[in-house]
């Protein structure tokens, strides 16, 4: 086996691993906050594309994707988030607050509902959005040559920004007044309460924040390939719930580890097995349900004791 | 004429308005119409409440003390339907697979309303069932009726294999777990050409037939010919009452408590000595084994079956029909089925909203009424031991008292 087309199948699955942590991030804050999965994350991700590329619509006769295009790009991304961040935040105001409490089972199909009326309704309010849409490229097409190596600048780009969040998130959680109150209602929510930090404003923020996250992931994911639907969202959030579960529900690093794990089985898998490209997906579930069975707290994460 | 008769009869008029109206709404085009008669019946039942009070109580008891008049008469009415609809065979066809989504949402009403394990893959059961009969029938030539338990045997080995990882987890994870079972099957469909015939289908897969009568035949009464769909029909028709009949003496039965013991707590049902691993496999191999069914009958039905008629938005609609009735109530769930499946037949012209339309009933289901439109009732729990000789009034008080437990 050729030793530079190991590397070339690292920086692609660097680039999909990045993408799912972007999104595994997300589940793994709502998790840690109120217990809750939130199946419509994925079509958090989906939304925050769209939004990207209804505003790249804006730039599309002025020239400026040529001239400034980093401008541009963050102007894009900035919307993304914001609107996305918006949603995520309606959605927890409106649907998620008022059932708080319910059980496990009633949050699951609720978030479940929530999803299925996002990903219909871009499907019927974009115009044409029955089909895939062109997503223009916002980053001149260029590549680094590294012996036999190709990286593209979109790559770098993906990887070094999923990073730079990252490296943000860690500073918000651990130096920031409102990480710390986040840490403390996902450590015991009435004590925090009794501490008199205010709940439902932080359990919006984090919502706004993993929101946010996702929809710079869906972005990214635009940009890189080209090409969105209004059903993409879907198996991205399966496939980021995946990734937040083998890292451990509730811890964030584990949840970007468990990204950029998934990203490189499925990449592994597609290059290397004979066949594989048509099981991908099928590989990446396998190894999670293999995890459930004999690891279902995660790689970081501590035992969890159940109660009567 | 007495209080006995009186009852049986009335008991026939509601049954045969309700059919009436159903007929009615199904064979008016026309939107205004059809909207205004539902308009009519609704308001009637609201007046009908406001005016007389307990009324509905007192019919729901006239129900329950002449059971099986009304469900005999309720099955002959419904047997005349295709008389009805001889010249249109599109609503048999749609009475067809509201009866298939029935035996569908019953079976998963086993796992997820009886045992509380969360299933969103079950569409994976009813294409395993529609694919092994049609794989057995065209490659093999097997005949329906031996292929029909064997679609069954086959389902309830997925379920078991679903089940074993499913042991492991619960709720969210096992939400996971089903998720990624549905994809599996799905993309194995896809993939396995040789078998399945990958995204072109499966094709001429035969119909069942009696000795030499093929149900793909018109049903030639003598006086009358209906359309072969009402084979079909009669087929589901029996089917439909079958599993009915299996699902409410499952519920009803100790297998039945011990999986609503799961339910409720996992933890404190294996303190009581609950063996939780044969009773979760169970669960799922008997919830799936009605899938499996439906699936077969569906293969041999249209004669054709592809990846998409068993996507991830089919396990979706049958949950979101278990959730609209009412999770572990069957005449919930049969009605959530008849609803879900009727409503967007009728508004065809807006098939674009369809699944927004199903995600909008999950959403407000569970906001404003979440056990349900037909929420479950108190399980009725008597020992059936001792109740003759000096024991019988000390026991009906004890009954009295046991009936007011939740399940």
């Amino acid at each position: 086996m050729d030793f530079s087309v190991v590397i070339q199948q690292l920086i692609n699955a660097l680039t999909l691993g990045s993408m799912y942590s972007l999104v595994a991030v997300g589940f793994t804050l709502f998790f840690g906050v109120i217990d809750l999965i939130n199946f419509a994350h994925g079509e958090i991700y989906m939304l925050g594309a769209f939004v990207g590329l209804i505003t790249v619509g804006f730039f599309a006769g002025t020239g400026m994707l040529a001239s400034h295009f980093i401008l541009v790009l963050f102007i894009v991304l900035i919307v993304a988030m914001v609107v996305s961040g918006l949603a995520g935040a309606i959605i927890e105001r409106a649907i998620i607050r008022p059932m708080r409490g319910a059980s496990d089972l009633m949050m699951l199909l609720l978030t479940l509902g929530v999803s299925i009326i996002i990903r219909e309704g871009v499907m019927i309010f974009y115009p044409n959005g029955a089909n895939p849409q062109a997503f223009p490229d916002l980053f001149p097409g260029g590549s680094v040559n590294l012996m036999g190596i190709v990286l593209k600048y979109e790559q770098m780009f993906v990887i070094g920004f999923a990073l730079l969040m990252v490296l943000l998130l860690h500073v918000l959680v651990n130096k920031t007044k409102y990480g710390r109150y986040m840490l403390a209602i996902s450590q015991d929510r009435e004590a925090a309460m009794m501490m008199g930090i205010d709940i439902n404003k932080i359990i919006t923020f984090t919502f706004i924040v993993g929101s946010a996250l996702g929809a710079a992931g869906g972005v990214m994911n635009g940009m890189y390939y080209n090409i969105i639907k209004f059903n993409m969202g879907f198996l991205i959030g399966i496939k980021g719930f995946s990734a937040a579960v083998v890292g451990g529900l509730g811890n964030i690093y584990g949840a970007i580890v468990g990204g950029f794990l998934l990203g490189f089985l499925e990449m592994f898998a597609a290059a290397f097995i004979p066949g594989g490209s048509q099981y991908q997906d099928v590989i990446g579930f396998a190894i999670v349900i293999l995890f459930l069975v004999f690891k279902p707290s995660g790689i970081f994460n501590e035992k969890v004791y159940e109660k009567v | 004429m007495n209080r006995k008769t009186k009852d049986v009869l009335s008991i026939l008029l509601i049954e045969f308005i309700l059919f009436l109206g159903l007929l009615a709404v199904i064979s008016v085009e026309n939107y205004a119409i059809c909207g205004g008669i539902i308009l009519f019946f609704s308001v009637l039942v609201i007046y009908l409440k406001k005016k007389y009070m307990g009324l509905i109580e007192k019919i729901q008891a006239m129900f329950r003390d002449n059971k099986r008049i009304a469900k005999i008469s309720l099955v002959c009415l419904l047997m005349t339907f295709p008389f009805f609809q001889a010249n249109n065979p599109y609503w048999i066809q749609v009475a067809i697979m509201v009866g298939l989504y029935i035996i569908m949402a019953l079976g998963l009403n086993v796992m997820v309303g009886n045992a509380g394990l969360v299933c969103l893959g079950y569409a994976a059961f009813y294409a395993i069932g529609a694919y092994t009969y049609g794989i057995l029938a065209t490659k093999f030539g097997l005949s329906f009726w031996l292929c029909l338990p064997l679609s069954g045997l086959m389902v309830m080995i997925f379920g078991f294999i679903l089940g074993l990882p499913a042991l492991r987890v619960k709720g969210h994870y096992l939400a996971l777990v089903t998720i990624a079972f549905g994809l599996v099957v799905y993309q194995l469909t896809i993939n396995l050409e040789g078998l399945t015939g990958g995204t072109n289908g499966l094709m001429n897969i035969p119909a069942p037939n009696i000795g030499n009568y093929s149900f793909n035949m018109p049903l030639d009464l003598g006086f009358t010919r209906l359309p072969f769909h009402a084979n079909f029909y009669y087929l589901i028709l029996v089917l439909v009452c079958l599993s009915i009949i299996v699902a409410t003496r499952i519920s009803n039965s100790l297998t039945g408590l011990t999986w609503n013991a799961i339910r409720e707590d996992q933890l404190a049902a294996q303190c009581y000595g609950i063996n939780l691993t044969k009773n979760k496999l169970w669960a799922f191999a008997f919830g799936a084994l009605f899938g499996g069914i439906a699936g077969a009958v569906y293969a041999s039905m249209v004669g054709f079956i592809a990846p998409e008629n068993f996507t991830y938005s089919h396990s979706i609609l049958i949950l979101s029909m278990i959730l609209l009735g009412g999770i572990d109530s069957i005449p919930g769930v049969i009605f959530g089925a008849v609803l879900l499946t009727i409503v967007p037949e009728k508004f065809r012209a807006f098939a674009d909203y369809r699944v927004m339309f199903y995600g909008v009933v999950i959403v407000s289901i569970l906001l404003f009424k979440n056990d349900g439109l037909i929420s479950a009732h108190l399980r009725k729990y008597t020992s059936t031991w001792n109740l003759e000789g000096e024991n019988l009034e000390k026991n009906v008080e004890h009954q009295e008292n046991e009936a007011k437990i939740y399940t």
